[in-house]
């Protein structure tokens, strides 16, 4: 806890300290500060988590508009003095000539290499800009919810399969906003059930709100399910993608990578072109 | 990733940045002039972009410097080109992103003074619930980001846009784990009151 009078440092500061970068007399004296505060010592530890270093996929577009797009200014003035060097040469070429023509004197030309014009370089047309993943709804597999359940608690058990049938037929049809309501209500009547959320995720994505899909794919994570495993993670990965968070969705992809699952082929590709 | 970037600094002990020629000195082969898809600078910069940006926020502390000094650092290799092994790549960007990360540190602190550098959004000053803060440090369902937001927010004194710029985290994030915070914090109150 940082004490009264006893100034926290900037938390770029913090950051910075760790690379051996600040001046030393600065980086003195954020470290004598930081050895004194738990507060600041807490955050620079959990500044430098995964979930917080990683750059975004905005910003590593941004560099690659600049890098590709904008050159420095110190760039765009080299460029002008060339331009206009080489103008004032031709100018001065053409006046020679004009002149020399006139007095009848032979006509002297410079062999002297004329410098190249620098290029600033030009945005590669193959940066993608579209999605990566595809978006396809995802198949409807038998829920292994309603074969555990059987048996125990038939009746319950005959309830969900009815019910999920039910929910499910607007999702067959692409009646997404009909599905995911249905879906939500499925969701709160058998809580550990882990179709309901999975399918109301995938659901949210196909009607376009990644944002929504997330908190639903991460519940049916959370609950689990042998079937629906590489489903599970394949459209966590594409909500993630989909909210800018590629970071996120890498290890995901990794992991359906190396695996035998029907989105194995579609993974590689992806994590392939991070 | 940051053993990457560790890696990188053993590797970069040996280099030291070249010094750049003069910006149209050095004869340009018209044919690499432009960078195309699939050119070696255009894999150079896909294969470590990411990895460069990252070092650079960890140098800068800071996402929009951090781009400024990783595409400044990429420009200068896109100048070098031919003069630096594809191989030495990665070690020679981040050489030159914390040579670049130096620079900013010291124009920092030559236009600021240090007391000023050090001063953050609310002072420092104790947080609004300090007798219950070490208890938010310390809670295990508290995620790094989430300790991180309400840190910045009630100790620095920033705010959502801030600490959006400032984490790489989305809006709603950011929302999310402040009001998660402020949920635990009426708990911990809650249970201060029955206790009495």
């Amino acid at each position: 806890m940082s004490e009264a009078g006893n100034l926290c440092p900037r938390p770029d500061l913090l950051v910075a300290l760790e690379e051996d970068v600040l001046p030393a007399a600065l980086a003195e004296s954020v470290r004598r500060h930081v050895a004194a505060c738990a507060v600041c010592t807490q955050l620079q530890k959990d500044l430098r988590d995964d979930s917080l270093a990683q750059p975004t996929l905005a910003n590593v577009e941004k560099v690659r508009a600049k890098v590709f797009a904008a050159p420095p200014a110190h760039r765009f003035r080299a460029t002008h003095y060339a331009g206009l060097a080489i103008a004032a040469g031709a100018l001065l070429c053409i006046l020679f000539v004009t002149r020399d023509r006139h007095t009848g004197q032979g006509v002297r030309v410079s062999t002297a290499p004329v410098q190249a014009r620098i290029e600033p370089p030009a945005l590669p047309p193959a940066v993608p800009r579209s999605y990566r993943l595809a978006l396809q709804p995802a198949p409807l597999r038998l829920p292994l919810t309603a074969m555990v359940l059987r048996g125990q608690q038939e009746d319950r058990a005959d309830d969900y399969w009815k019910q999920l049938g039910a929910a499910l037929d607007p999702y067959r049809a692409g009646r997404y906003p009909e599905a995911i309501s249905k879906l939500t209500a499925l969701a709160q009547r058998f809580p550990k059930a882990v179709e309901p959320p999975f399918y109301e995720g995938v659901a949210q994505l196909l009607a376009g709100d990644a944002n929504a899909a997330l908190p639903r794919l991460e519940r049916a994570r959370e609950i689990g399910g042998e079937a629906l495993n590489a489903d599970i993670r394949w459209y966590r990965a594409v909500a993630f993608e989909r909210t800018a968070n590629w970071m996120a969705a890498v290890p995901l992809l990794s992991e359906l990578c190396r695996a035998d699952n029907p989105y194995r082929q579609q993974a590689c590709q992806a994590a392939s072109l991070k | 990733m940051a053993a990457g970037a560790q890696i990188y600094n053993v590797r970069v002990q040996e280099f030291r940045e070249p010094e750049l020629p003069a910006l149209g000195a050095h004869s340009l082969d018209q044919s690499i002039d432009r960078p195309a898809a699939g050119s070696d600078f255009q894999l150079i910069y896909d294969r470590h972009a990411q990895e460069i940006l990252r070092f650079a926020i960890r140098c800068t502390g800071r996402r929009e410097i951090a781009e400024e000094l990783t595409s400044e650092a990429f420009l200068r290799m896109y100048q070098l080109r031919g003069q630096i092994e594809p191989h030495r790549a990665a070690a020679w960007l981040t050489t030159t992103v914390r040579n670049l990360a130096i620079d900013h540190w010291r124009r920092q602190e030559t236009e600021r003074t240090n007391q000023h550098l050090l001063a953050s959004g609310n002072s420092g000053a104790a947080p609004p619930v300090a007798s219950k803060w070490e208890y938010l440090l310390d809670h295990p369902t508290l995620k790094p980001e989430h300790r991180a937001c309400l840190t910045l927010h009630y100790v620095h004194g920033m705010g959502n846009k801030e600490i959006t710029s400032f984490t790489g985290l989305t809006e709603n994030q950011v929302k999310n784990a402040l009001q998660y915070g402020l949920k635990l914090l009426r708990k911990a109150f809650a249970r201060k009151e029955t206790a009495k």
